[in-house]
């Protein structure tokens, strides 16, 4: 680790914080610092925290080395989005991204049962990675033949071997052992996809529309210089969002799956207004002026997240341009 | 200490006197062991309501301790631990759940739990704090120094209750 500074592992919380420290021998010793409140961070950390606090954050001094995050959770259908705010913030500063979770395992309950991945999750990665030229990598927490996720210590070891190939390299984003995890995680899309060949295309819950034809076929009239705006998208991405008024104050899952959705079928440049495809948002049970009090884009909430990445959003009665 | 500090410092503390961390629910975060839901016993069937996932679970050979963690010394968290020291239909469910997600198995302890009738009577509660050690009739206090581990267990009054090293 020549030429590197002072380190710091910023967490929420000190469960995490240990978990990260025993991940590399360079790092046990480390000072751990608690990510604050926005506007009580280094700069650093609030450019992370923007969209929402990841796991963990590895910083030097001025500048974050890597993000990491951790969870027991599969990303299985429709809470595929949940935590990709937080990542894509992080690759959209350049800054080397882990998401470490299980691909495969058992949720307990009444109707018990292996949930598995959702692979539009790794189209997604890649697609981040090559527009903001920056590694972002899924790594399995492995299970058993049982799908109960393994604690013996054995779990760690894929990431604690990346850890230590990425330290070796002094921090480089262009370490080698990325582009391995990537080639790796190609393998594991089209092993599922052949076997899943539904994920080669969007969920229900998503189609793909003229932009012209889908404009004129809603029940309400459109300004004709947003109808002029939303038309320089020949095709758009509609994601229907069934929530209902009563229920609509919330952001999880769907302002992170939104962000899947934009990078792996709409996005081709770093910045929001890059899209070869319009991202719409579609709310059937929603009018227009009940989501506007309930989710404004106040930057001191959490709602701002919806407004994001997409083109426009679309109500029970009426549409609001974003971009 | 915040909460997740004591939860840091509980399982080094419970590791250090031989314990297995076997299950845990830490605050906010994710930690590699599986999360153990006791099921309220009207309410199998309902969701989460009247359920208790204790903060942490250990085991060793003879017992089986679930521990809630605090900043400091908290009551309610007393009355849940006795809800299930009391009660052999919460404690049916807790072998139960326990079982189905192969946990003795892959640490060790199947044997040593082979039936509830094993298990009950091996069953034992622990407050976990940074403060002042209260002594209670059923459930045990540890108080912690700090979240390295260091910290003093008070052993509860009734003998039948207490862990033996």
């Amino acid at each position: 680790m020549t030429g590197m500074g002072q380190l710091f592992v910023y967490s929420d919380n000190a469960i995490e914080s240990a978990w990260f420290k025993s991940l590399h021998h360079s790092f046990e010793n480390l000072e751990s610092r608690v990510i604050q409140g926005r506007g009580k961070n280094p700069d650093v950390i609030e450019n992370l925290i923007q969209y929402d606090r990841p796991d963990i954050i590895l910083t030097d001094g001025l500048k974050a080395l890597l993000v990491v995050e951790k969870t027991r959770e599969v990303p299985t259908g429709h809470n595929v989005g949940q935590r990709v705010a937080r990542l894509v913030k992080a690759v959209e500063n350049r800054v080397p991204t882990i998401k470490f979770f299980p691909f495969d395992a058992k949720k307990h309950g009444k109707y018990a049962s292996v949930c598995k991945l959702n692979i539009r999750l790794l189209l997604a990665f890649d697609k981040m990675w090559n527009i903001h030229d920056c590694p972002i990598i899924a790594l399995n927490w492995i299970a058993d033949e049982d799908g109960e996720l393994i604690d013996d210590g054995s779990e760690d070891a894929e990431i604690k071997s990346v850890l230590s190939d990425f330290v070796d390299s002094g921090f480089d984003p262009k370490c080698q052992r990325f582009t391995d995890i990537r080639e790796q995680s190609s393998q594991e899309y089209d092993n599922r996809l052949a076997q899943r060949p539904e994920y080669g295309t969007p969920p229900p819950s998503v189609t793909f529309r003229i932009t012209s034809s889908y404009l004129s076929s809603l029940g309400f009239s459109i300004e004709s210089n947003v109808k002029t705006h939303l038309l320089r998208n020949q095709e758009s991405l509609v994601y229907e969002i069934g929530m209902t008024e009563e229920k609509c104050k919330r952001q999880d899952p769907y302002t992170g799956t939104q962000f899947i959705y934009d990078y792996a079928y709409c996005r081709f440049g770093k910045r929001p207004e890059e899209k070869n495809l319009n991202l719409i948002l579609y709310f059937p049970n929603i009018r227009k002026s009940v989501w506007e009090q309930k989710n404004p884009n106040d930057l001191n909430t959490k709602s701002c997240n919806w407004y994001l990445v997409a083109n426009a959003f679309i109500f029970s009665d009426g549409i609001k341009l974003i971009r | 200490m915040r909460e997740d500090e004591v939860y840091v410092g509980t399982k080094i503390w419970f590791k250090a006197n031989g314990f297995i961390p076997l299950a845990g629910q830490p605050p906010n975060g994710c930690d590699n062991i599986p999360t153990i839901e006791i099921k309220e016993i009207n309410n199998l069937d309902k969701g989460s309501k009247g359920s208790f996932k204790p903060d942490l679970v250990f085991g060793n050979h003879d017992y089986i301790v679930l521990v809630e963690c605090k900043p400091l010394d908290d009551k309610q968290d007393e009355k849940k631990l006795l809800e299930v020291l009391k009660n052999k239909d919460r404690q049916q469910l807790l072998y139960e759940e326990i079982l189905q997600r192969g946990i003795f198995d892959r640490r060790g302890l199947k044997e040593h739990f082979s039936s509830f009738e094993k298990f009950s009577p091996k069953l034992r509660a622990c407050l976990s704090h940074g403060g002042e050690a209260r002594l209670m009739e059923k459930v045990m206090t540890l108080s912690l120094v700090s979240m390295d581990g260091p910290g003093t267990l008070t052993q509860p009054a009734n003998e039948d209750c207490r862990i033996n090293f």
